[in-house]
């Protein structure tokens, strides 16, 4: 079937059109959007939003795989990203990473076999001054300990 | 020397801080833009903001009022503002600070910058992980539209402003202002070639000036007090530095933070009485003063500056720990002073690591646009995990500063620049070390990035966690 | 004309002109890969830089650098100064210009020639681009240095399949997205793009399309190396063994100007490629176009028929003798063609007169596709050639119209093309011979086919929708036991009993001057003598 947005979203659509003299400046927020409703770009998304936005399709494929937050396949229920890069690995992301991996018993780039956890190595996220960090999908968790690191994994498995 | 301020961060911390009421009630908040707005002409905005000497403080430290001058108006074209707010630079942690406590700051700042340039409307970038400072500043645009400070009208007067903010997709080169201008019109985030600049050809095809976040965000307060007396307030006003800017301090200290300082804090302040001094107090070894593009300072380097006419000169032989940090003196270090974040690394860790983890973040982030970068990139990270691995060759070794030197001023964007200057630093500042990785096959796996004890894990547990994989 | 030096060469420019389009136009060639002609500048692959020297009133932007220092056992920094794109920088009146003669321009093509190898398979001997892949031939004259990578390169896909023409190697693809662009800005159909980023990247076709259209051979054309190869053309030669023609493509009215690829040694036919041209086809041709090099072997006739029978060309001419040989020669009526050359039209133009004939028509193949890039309706080569030679002659449609009335007995024609199928009148005829390179509805009516040699077996030349008279030359051997037609027409003349004014073809062509025909473009170089 293809895709279509909520009604909820299509509203916001119209007001992304708004704000832009074109409506290919609508493009990487209303992947967002479409994103934030199916999990991840699939060809049908991008099919709906060249179709909306009159863009040739290789251009919104382009787009698409630029961008590292847009999914090309299907991801876990939640996203976790550490922050692996230099302040963060000065405050020990290393150990964070290997941590999470041996605690969710998977590798970065993988998700967990119940489907609920994608954990991922992220590029400086701007929290250099309270690292290490993970992001889970839209919220930081800062100046991380293994107890701190326990406790959102066991929220997120909950 | 060591002047902190608080023109920005007096909301800081405050309950609500990030509300208009707030910054009205503590800050004066939308007072300056009223001023602007009620009594000067675009010309005397423009003159004014010159003399404030705000240099950009995205990282190249070009003067606003100066880009701002570009502006020239356009027949047929409007103008816009952009706002760069993809903050990304490994290192750099304090945009993301003034949009979460501040965002009204940036508001107001638009409103002033808009009128000085003669758009209407202006985008704020922001990278997408940075929910909160997206929704802080959205709700600040919410606020100051219902009370009409955006809008038709703004103050009475007939020149509408409006705010948007525009979302990323996670890639770091869109931080370069014209591939943020390429992402902010729906495309790949490829940077474009200049000649023409966005003061000629921005966003949309239209004349544009693309300043960063802290940049506008500073405004108000300069124009508050007026620009000149705003200048004033930095060590180094004398050379064209002026006013107050927000300091990062982050790795091997014990107390990492963004502060507000008057320009021209040196390096050992940073450290010491900004950051706490360095973790487990051990001997400070190296920083990377603004950004990881911005090449690394070793801890023990001395300034040459013989020359009389330098502006190092009255520092010539003494540690560059002592130096007042801005655009120009950072420059006369063989360095940048960059987004003004420090990195600070202690005795111990290992420059082959370092730049390893660099490395990859550059490949990683690479558009691959244009071939040196492209490629120049991998290159050097093989290398880098090669000597990390044990198995680098002198020969490669010695092949690392030729990679680099062949993206330097090579490619289409500063990408490059920010790729090899690192790298360069690194080789140039460390070369015994990176030799001693060819020697020692081993010496890779002993290397840390931590400072023993001060790390993520406790010494046991790390074992502990190591003997469980 | 204002100048600007380029290594000390006074080089003239248009306003507008890039410096290496002006160099090039001067006959300079500073290498690249991204830069085209006919598009737009990326200026991403980075080998066309240049020193631009700064003015006199201003300083050179340099950069820091380090170098090894052998004697130090250190480094040593060193400065060099910030290069610049030639395809970018538009041509300035006075500017100086270092490429050859800079030393930091000759590092940075070798450094840039050494990225672009860093990953590549370097597969040359199964690589059809070999032999005419810049790659090469700039690794000779601008890097010469051995392999410093030695580890697995980065791998991508391979043989992908973008469509029925195409096949993309990603690792071979230097990302310098001509084919993209050329999509893009000539084709008006933006299905290629690139995907991810960095040393990842590869070219892709849009998500549920493949690379279709009528130009999609031209993405293979502007590829600078072997990332994208001619499913017609895979594996099928080594273009060191090839000749070349100068010629012009006989698909349309359009006139497209070709190189036309053979085996010498087998007298094979391998491709076209397009040939610049500004005025015609600029540096493109069609897919169709492209392909009609085929047109050589396909569909032709080889040797001489009589009532469809193969024979010998002397019974054929016999046979014409005895149909045409008692005649009113006033009465033959003679069929030129829009799909032969001038020279062939002439011929049996002059015969007519010879003749004292008056009746005149012309034939040639049905209109068809067009669009506003290159393809024109009309699908002759001549039409306009045709129309200047003989302004008076009457249609086909008129011929069969005399034909069904009787009016028309005996007709020589030229060709086997005919705008309609339906040629039922022809069958009333007592005699047609036609002088045909191709099978059609004419030589399926004719008593008589003596057998032409095609438009690349014999100089020719050819008038085309914009009245631009174009040579061309010689290529392959005539199939079989065919000949130029105007050396068929003079044959045949002979035979019912005219003496032929011409012999050579430099009688035909001193009779072309005379004629009302547009002059002729500057023979090419190479045309061949017959």
């Amino acid at each position: 079937m293809p895709f279509e947005l909520s009604p909820d979203r299509e509203k916001k659509l119209t007001d992304l059109l708004g704000r832009y003299p074109t409506k290919m400046a609508a493009c990487i927020p209303l992947l967002h959007l479409c994103q934030e409703q199916n999990g991840w770009v699939s060809e049908d998304v991008v099919a709906f939003v060249s179709e909306r936005l009159e863009l040739p399709p290789a251009h919104v494929q382009g787009v698409v795989t630029f961008y590292s937050l847009f999914n090309q396949k299907p991801v876990g229920k939640h996203q976790l990203w550490v922050c692996r890069t230099l302040p963060c690995a000065l405050r020990g992301a290393g150990e964070l990473l290997h941590y999470c991996e041996h605690k969710l018993g998977i590798h970065a780039g993988e998700t967990t076999a119940d489907g609920k956890i994608t954990l991922r190595t992220a590029e400086c996220l701007a929290s250099c001054g309270t690292a290490p960090m993970i992001q889970v999908d839209k919220t930081y968790h800062e100046n991380l300990t293994p107890e701190k690191v326990d406790k959102i994994l066991d929220d997120l498995r909950r | 020397m060591l002047k902190h301020t608080n023109y920005l961060t007096k909301v800081y911390g405050v309950k609500d801080g990030h509300t208009l009421a707030v910054y009205e009630r503590e800050a004066q908040g939308y007072q300056a833009a009223k001023k602007v707005l009620t009594s000067m002409t675009r010309e005397q905005v423009v003159d004014e903001a010159k003399k404030a000497n705000i240099r950009g403080r995205g990282g190249a430290g070009f003067p606003m009022g100066v880009k701002w001058s570009f502006m020239r108006p356009h027949a047929t074209k409007p103008a816009y503002l952009v706002l760069n707010a993809d903050e990304g630079e490994p290192g750099t942690h304090k945009d993301r600070t003034l949009m979460e406590e501040n965002p009204h700051s940036v508001i107001e700042g638009c409103i002033i910058g808009c009128y000085g340039i003669g758009a209407h409307v202006a985008y704020i970038y922001v990278r997408d992980e940075l929910h909160l400072s997206k929704a802080r500043l959205e709700a600040a645009i919410e606020e100051a539209r219902a009370k009409g400070y955006l809008g038709k009208t703004p103050f009475g007067k007939a020149y509408p402003v409006d705010v948007h903010v525009h979302t990323g997709a996670g890639a770091y080169i869109c931080g370069e202002e014209t591939s943020l201008l390429n992402s902010l019109e729906g495309r790949r985030g490829e940077p474009r070639l200049k000649p023409p600049f966005p003061a000629q050809v921005g966003a949309f095809g239209c004349p544009t000036t693309v300043n960063n976040l802290e940049t506008i965000g500073i405004v108000p307060s300069a124009f508050l007090m007026g620009c000149e007396e705003f200048s004033k307030l930095s060590a180094l006003h004398a050379i064209n530095d002026g006013g107050v800017r927000l300091y990062g301090v982050n790795g091997h200290v014990k107390k990492p933070c963004v502060v507000e300082l008057a320009v021209g804090p040196t390096l050992r302040e940073l450290v010491y009485d900004v950051g706490g001094g360095v973790l487990g107090d051990k001997p400070l070894w190296a920083i990377i003063p603004g950004g990881s593009s911005t090449p690394v300072l070793r801890a023990d380097e001395l300034v040459h500056a013989p020359d009389e006419k330098s502006p190092l000169h009255e520092y010539h032989g003494k540690s560059i720990l002592d130096v007042p940090l801005g655009v120009d003196t950072a420059r006369g270090l063989g360095t940048m002073l960059g987004t003004c974040c420090i990195t600070v690394m202690a005795e111990g860790t290992s420059p082959v690591a370092a730049m390893q983890n660099l490395m990859q973040f550059y490949r990683h982030e690479s558009c691959g646009q244009c071939t040196p970068c492209r490629e120049g990139s991998g290159w050097l990270v093989r290398i880098c995990d090669k000597l990390m691995a044990g198995t680098a060759t002198m020969a490669e070794l010695d092949t690392l500063h030729s990679v680099a030197n062949n993206i330097m001023g090579n490619t289409i964007c500063a990408f490059g620049e920010g790729t090899a200057m690192p790298a360069l630093g690194f080789l140039k500042k460390f070369r015994k070390d990176f030799e001693a990785y060819v020697r020692d096959s081993q010496a890779g796996k002993r290397a840390t990035l931590v400072v023993e004890g001060e790390s993520f894990l406790p010494p046991s547990a790390n074992a502990g966690a190591q003997a469980a994989e | 004309m204002p100048t600007f030096k380029l290594d000390g060469k006074t080089i003239p420019f248009e306003a507008g002109d890039s410096i290496i389009r002006a160099a090039e136009k001067a006959g300079v060639e500073i290498p690249h890969y991204c830069y085209h002609a006919g598009l737009s500048s990326p200026a991403n692959c980075r080998m066309c830089l240049v020193e631009i020297l700064p003015a006199a009133n201003q300083r050179a932007m340099m950069l820091d650098i380090v170098e090894w220092d052998e004697k130090l056992g250190d480094y040593k920094a060193v400065r060099k100064p910030k290069l610049q794109p030639s395809c970018q920088f538009m041509a300035t009146e006075g500017q100086e210009v270092l490429a050859e003669t800079s030393t930091h321009v000759i590092e940075a093509r070798a450094g840039v020639q050494e990225f672009l190898l860093l990953n590549h398979p370097v597969d040359c001997p199964i690589c059809d681009q070999a032999g005419e892949c810049k790659l090469q031939d700039y690794w000779l004259e601008h890097q010469k240095t051995p392999k410093r990578m030695h580890d697995e390169p980065v791998h991508k896909p391979k043989a992908v399949s973008f469509g029925d023409t195409i096949v993309y190697d990603a690792e071979r693809c230097v990302m310098c997205t001509r084919c993209i662009r050329f999509m893009d800005e000539v084709a008006k159909d933006p299905v290629l793009d690139m995907r991810e980023r960095g040393n990842l990247k590869e070219v892709i076709v849009a998500p549920g399309r493949k690379l279709e259209g009528h130009y999609t051979l031209m993405t293979e054309h502007v590829c600078p190396v072997g990332a994208l190869t001619s499913k017609d053309f895979r594996f099928k030669a080594r273009v060191w063994f090839l000749k070349t023609a100068k010629t012009v493509c006989q698909g349309c009215a359009t006139g497209c100007n070709a190189h036309f690829d053979y085996d010498p040694r087998s007298n094979k036919a391998l491709r076209y490629r397009p040939r610049d041209n500004e005025a015609v086809n600029k540096y493109w041709m069609c897919d169709e176009g492209m392909l009609s090099y085929r047109d050589v072997t396909s569909n032709r006739v080889p040797g001489a028929l009589v009532g469809g029978k193969p024979v010998k060309l002397d019974r054929a001419l016999e046979d014409a003798k005895k149909r045409f040989g008692s005649v009113q020669k006033s009465s033959i009526a003679f069929v030129l063609s829009a799909k032969h050359s001038l020279e062939d039209n002439l011929a049996l133009f002059e015969l007519a007169e010879l003749c004292a004939s008056r009746a005149l028509y012309v034939t040639g193949a049905p209109d068809g596709y067009s669009d506003d890039i290159l393809i024109h309706a009309d699908k002759n080569s001549n039409t306009a050639g045709v129309k200047n030679l003989a302004p008076e002659a009457k249609s086909f449609a008129d011929l069969l119209a005399d034909a069904s009335a009787g009016k028309v007995t005996h007709v020589i024609a030229l060709g086997g093309a005919a705008p309609t199928e339906e040629v039922t009148a022809l069958g009333r005829l007592e005699g047609l011979v036609t002088i045909a390179a191709h099978e059609g509805p004419i030589t399926g009516a004719a008593h008589v086919v003596l057998p032409a040699a095609a438009w690349i077996e014999s100089s020719g030349t050819f008038v085309n929708a914009k009245g631009m008279r174009q040579l061309a030359e010689k290529g392959t051997e005539p199939l079989g036991a065919s000949e130029p037609g105007w050396k068929l027409v003079g044959k045949l003349a002979v035979a019912i009993g005219v003496e032929p004014s011409w012999t050579t073809l430099k009688d035909v062509r001193s009779m072309l001057v005379a004629t009302s025909v547009p002059p002729p473009e500057p023979p090419s170089a190479e045309a061949s003598a017959e």
